[in-house]
């Protein structure tokens, strides 16, 4: 994100304070994210739109104590909405659901066999099942949302060094059990 | 079983669906109920702050009236006896 684009949200902002409905700018530019990231750890579409919601108004209410810190408005938004997912399975007691696309699988996959075959996946479905949840969280956010280590560090309230070296072991680990080449970055 | 549960899906949700979500306008709506109920809380709870110290004020007030109805009678009661005390030393016998 450009360091104008940021100006321009922050102006958005200082704008929403005093008049909601200046907000609306953002809430269409980031509610397909937010929906996908929050769909991702529920798989429930329902579900989905209530607690993407929740993330808005919570969003909405706080908007007077927001400080920009950095980062992106979006990440804040991400910190929201991770939140109310958590304190969603808390209440429930439930294991978390992770519900991850195959496409973009295969997009960030650079598979040392030729073929990805069924038998495969269901391999590195049950490898992901038995990693920490703190592990998938944040790969989700590197891999399927394309966000920087200071961006994840933020959201789940972890420091940078935490975010790097949690991605690190959890590829490493990807990589001896499956003998598979993963790009780290995800855009190599 | 395991920690989490990892479910793959064949398709990303397509954004005409997820617009079927997109509402501002119900979220303005819930935001001015939620402003309007936490409104109507704080005028509340001023309002319990100053029943509570306007009920501290009245007892304490209560509370000094009676004290100094006290005072007054141990004053008369004092008087009384001085007064009573004087009178028996004035008796034709003490001459």
């Amino acid at each position: 994100m450009s360091e104008e684009e940021i100006r321009h949200e922050y102006a958005i902002l200082e704008r929403s304070k005093k008049d909601p409905k200046a907000f609306g700018e953002l809430y269409e530019k980031y509610f397909d994210r937010i929906f996908n990231y929050v769909f991702r750890q529920t798989d429930d579409e329902d579900l989905t739109a209530d607690l993407c919601s929740q993330t808005f108004l919570i969003a909405l209410k706080n908007l007077v104590k927001y400080e920009f810190r950095g980062v992106p408005f979006s990440a804040w938004l991400y910190k929201i909405a991770s939140n109310e997912v958590n304190k969603h399975y808390r209440k429930q007691k439930t294991s978390k659901v992770f519900s991850i696309e195959e496409l973009r699988i295969r997009e960030l996959i650079d598979l040392t066999y030729e073929n990805w075959d069924e038998e495969l996946i269901q391999r590195l479905m049950n490898y992901l099942k038995d990693l920490p949840t703190e592990m998938l969280e944040v790969l989700e956010l590197r891999f399927f949302e394309d966000k920087d280590f200071k961006e994840i560090a933020f959201i789940l309230e972890i420091t940078e060094s935490g975010a790097k070296m949690r991605t690190y072991r959890a590829l490493d680990r990807l990589r001896k059990n499956f003998n598979l080449r993963i790009k780290y970055d995800g855009k190599e | 079983m395991g920690r989490n549960e990892i479910r793959l899906r064949r398709q990303k949700m397509s954004s005409g669906r997820i617009a079927q979500h997109r509402n501002y306008g119900e979220l303005m709506v819930r935001h001015e109920r939620d402003l309007k109920i936490r409104r109507i809380a704080k005028t509340f709870i001023y309002f319990l702050v100053i029943l509570f110290l306007l009920i501290v004020f009245v007892i304490v007030r209560r509370w000094e009236k009676q004290q100094n109805i006290q005072k007054q009678n141990s004053k008369q009661v004092v008087q009384t006896i001085s007064a009573s005390r004087n009178h028996t030393s004035l008796t034709p016998e003490n001459f």
